[in-house]
C-alpha cells in the first residue's frame, strides 16, 4: 500500500494557518498531544500512541527489552551493553518504503541514532552493575522498538518514552539459580526523553524574521517544515541529546529556550512513566493479574479502537482553533 | 457494478420488510424476496441462486419505482460498511492528488490500490497544443470513466458533452481532507442537513469525493479548519445532533 501524498494544497493551507498560530488538530503551537502508555504482561514491554487513539491517525510504539549474556568489549570488560534496534512495522512504513522496499529507511536510521544518542550515549542506564564476571560474562540488554504505526508523526518522541518505559519495567534474571532470588530491575540514573520542535520559515516576511516553532509535530506538519530540533533532555534540565536537521539558522538563546520546554515534557513524560509503573507494580503484588497486560488495555476502549462513540462536540477549545 | 440476479423461490423464506440488519460474510439473505429480480449492490455476491453477504455491515435496500417492463429491478440491496480503502466505481465523483506525469496522462492518487490515469485530452477546452496547467502535487475533482477490477481506473475532467461541469483543478486554496467513505455516503444523502445547516451560517465552497476525501474553502483559514472538523465529527451523529453542533460551532466563531 502507498501513502496519501500530501497535496500542494495541503501545504499551502498548512502554512497559511501556521502564520495564525492555528494548527489541524485544534492545538496551540506550544502544545503537546496527550501520551497514552501501557505496560504488558511480560516484563520490559511498553506501548505507546500518540495522537487520535481512538482513531487509526496515531503513531503507536511498542518496545521490548530482554537480556543475554554475552562476551564484554574489550575496552569495556565491567560493563553491560546496550543495543537499541528500531523496526519500522510494514503497515507503518508504507511512505517510508524506499526502492529497496525496507522498511523505514532513513527515518529507522534517524530514529535508531536518536535513541541510541537519547539513552545509550547519555549513559542513563548504570552498565556496570550489568558485569557478572569481569572480561568474561556480562548481561547484554537487546532494546527491540518496533514502530507499528507512524500516521501522527512524532515517532521518535514517542519512541523515546516506549523504550525508556521498557527499560524501567523490565527485570533481569538474578545470577543464582532463579528460584532462589526474584529478578531485579535496571539500575536506571536518570531518565532522559526525546522532544520534537518544528520550525517553519515565515511566508511574508524576509529571511531574519522569527521563525514559526511547533511543538510534537504531526505527519503533515513535518513534511511542510523548514527544519527541527530534537531534544534529548532529562527532568534535571541536563541535555543529552542535541539534533538539528533540515535547513535552517537558530539562535543560541532559542535552543535554551526550547530545552526548557523540552525538559518540562521530559517531567511530565517520567512522571507518568513512575505513575503507570507504580499501578503496574501494586497490581501484579496484588495478583491481579487479569488487570496486567495490553489485553486489558485494549478492553478499556483506549487505545487502537476503530470505534468512535458518539459524542458532542465541545466547543471548549475553539479560541485556538 | 451492480449485477442483476433473479433469485430462486424454492430456496427462499420471504420475509416482509428488511429493517436494518446487522450483516457478516457468508450470511445469506432471506430479505431477498423470491423471484423478484433485484440489483445487488456493494457487499452482496450472487452464489448460483442465493445472495450472500461479503462484507461486513448494515444490510441496505431501497425498493425502485415500478415499471412496465417485465425484467425490471424492484430493488437495491447492498451492505453498509465502514471502510476507508476506496474501491472506484464507474461515474463517481473523486478527489485525487497528481502524483506524476506520464506521457499524455497524469497518474492521479484517488486512494485506490492503484493510481489513476487522467488524460490531458479530459479537461475542458484542452486540445493538443492547448494543455491543462496542472502540475503534481495539485488536487482534481474528476469523474471515474473507467473502474474495472481487472484495468487502472481512468479520470475525466469534462462531462458528455465536453464542459466542466464543476471538475478540474482545485485551486485558489482550501483544504483536503480524508474521511471514511460512509461519511461522504452520509453528506451526500438528501436526508442529511449538515451541509445545508453550516451553510446557512458560514459561506463555504465544498468538494466532495466519494473516495472519502472533501475540498472545502472558506473566507477565512479558522473558518475552513471549524468545517472540516465539525464534518469529520458530524460521521455519528444524527439530524438533531447535527443542528445543536452547528449552532455551537456558528456562536463559537462569532465569539460568543
Amino acid at each position: 500500500m502507498r501513502d496519501v501524498p500530501l497535496s500542494n494544497l495541503e501545504r499551502q493551507f498548512l502554512l497559511d494557518a501556521l502564520e495564525e498560530s492555528k494548527r489541524l488538530d485544534g492545538r496551540s503551537t506550544p502544545q503537546r498531544r496527550p501520551l497514552e502508555l501501557h505496560f504488558g504482561r511480560v516484563e520490559g514491554t511498553a506501548l505507546v500512541s500518540v495522537g487520535e487513539t481512538q482513531s487509526d491517525h496515531a503513531s503507536l510504539v511498542y518496545a521490548q527489552a530482554s537480556a543475554s549474556i554475552a562476551e564484554p568489549a574489550v575496552s569495556r570488560p565491567i560493563e553491560g551493553m546496550l543495543n537499541i534496534f528500531v523496526t519500522y512495522c510494514g503497515s507503518a512504513a508504507a511512505r517510508f518504503a524506499d526502492a529497496a522496499g525496507t522498511a523505514g529507511g532513513d527515518e529507522a536510521v534517524e530514529v535508531t541514532r536518536l535513541l541510541e544518542r537519547c539513552l545509550k550515549e547519555s549513559r542513563c542506564l548504570d552498565l556496570e552493575s550489568l558485569c557478572i564476571v569481569a572480561e568474561e560474562k556480562v548481561w547484554q540488554i537487546r532494546l527491540d522498538v518496533n514502530i507499528l504505526s507512524a500516521a501522527a508523526g512524532g515517532v521518535a518522541d514517542a519512541a523515546s518514552v516506549a523504550a525508556l518505559a521498557a527499560l524501567a519495567h523490565f527485570k533481569r534474571p538474578e545470577i543464582h539459580p532463579v528460584s532462589e532470588r526474584d529478578p531485579v530491575a535496571l539500575a536506571i540514573h536518570h531518565y532522559p526523553v526525546l522532544s520534537t520542535f518544528a520550525f517553519f520559515n515565515r511566508q511574508k516576511s524576509g529571511s531574519n524574521a522569527e521563525k514559526i516553532v511547533c511543538v510534537d509535530p504531526t505527519w503533515q506538519e513535518e513534511q511542510v517544515m523548514a527544519g527541527k530540533i530534537v531534544f534529548g533532555v532529562n527532568p534535571y534540565r541536563e541535555i543529552c541529546t542535541l539534533h538539528l536537521a533540515g535547513q535552517l539558522l537558530i539562535d543560541k538563546s532559542v535552543v535554551l529556550r526550547y530545552a526548557h520546554v523540552a525538559s518540562q515534557h521530559a517531567k511530565s513524560v517520567v512522571d507518568l512513566i513512575k505513575n503507570q509503573l507504580h499501578e503496574d507494580t501494586q497490581k501484579r503484588l496484588a495478583g491481579q493479574t487479569e488487570e496486567i497486560g495490553f489485553a486489558f488495555a485494549f478492553k478499556q476502549n483506549s487505545i487502537l479502537q476503530n470505534v468512535k462513540p458518539a459524542e458532542m462536540v465541545s466547543t471548549a477549545n475553539l479560541e485556538h482553533v | 457494478m451492480p449485477a442483476e440476479m433473479e433469485l430462486d423461490p424454492d430456496n427462499v423464506s420471504a420475509k416482509s420488510s428488511p429493517s436494518a440488519r446487522v450483516v457478516i460474510p457468508g450470511d445469506p439473505v432471506p430479505e431477498i424476496p423470491p423471484s423478484d429480480v433485484v440489483i445487488l449492490g456493494p457487499g452482496l455476491r450472487r452464489e448460483g441462486p442465493h445472495a450472500i453477504v461479503t462484507r461486513p455491515g448494515v444490510l441496505r435496500h431501497k425498493p425502485l419505482p415500478s415499471s412496465a417492463e417485465k425484467l425490471a429491478p424492484k430493488a437495491i440491496y447492498w451492505v453498509d460498511t465502514h471502510a476507508k480503502r476506496y474501491v472506484a466505481a464507474r461515474g463517481e465523483h473523486v478527489i485525487g492528488v497528481i502524483l506524476a506525469k506520464a506521457g499524455d496522462t497524469f497518474r492521479v492518487d484517488i486512494g485506490t490500490s492503484e493510481p489513476a490515469s487522467l488524460s490531458f485530452m479530459a479537461f475542458e477546452g484542452a486540445t493538443k497544443k492547448n494543455r491543462p496547467n496542472a502540475l503534481p502535487g495539485d488536487v482534481v475533482y474528476a469523474k471515474l470513466l473507467v473502474a474495472s477490477r481487472d484495468m487502472e481506473p481512468e479520470l475525466v475532467c469534462v462531462d458528455a458533452y465536453g464542459k466542466k461541469a464543476g471538475m478540474g483543478v482545485l485551486s485558489g486554496g482550501g483544504f483536503v481532507f480524508t474521511t471514511p467513505l460512509h461519511v461522504i455516503r452520509k453528506l451526500l444523502s438528501p436526508d442529511c442537513v449538515l451541509l445545508k445547516t453550516l451553510g446557512d451560517s458560514i459561506p463555504f465552497e465544498i468538494a466532495v469525493g466519494m473516495n472519502g476525501r472533501i475540498w472545502v474553502r472558506c473566507k477565512s483559514v479558522k473558518e475552513t479548519i471549524s468545517l472540516a472538523n465539525a464534518i469529520s465529527v458530524a460521521e455519528y451523529m444524527n439530524n438533531d445532533e447535527i443542528k445543536a453542533m452547528s449552532a455551537k460551532l456558528v456562536n463559537a466563531l462569532a465569539g460568543f
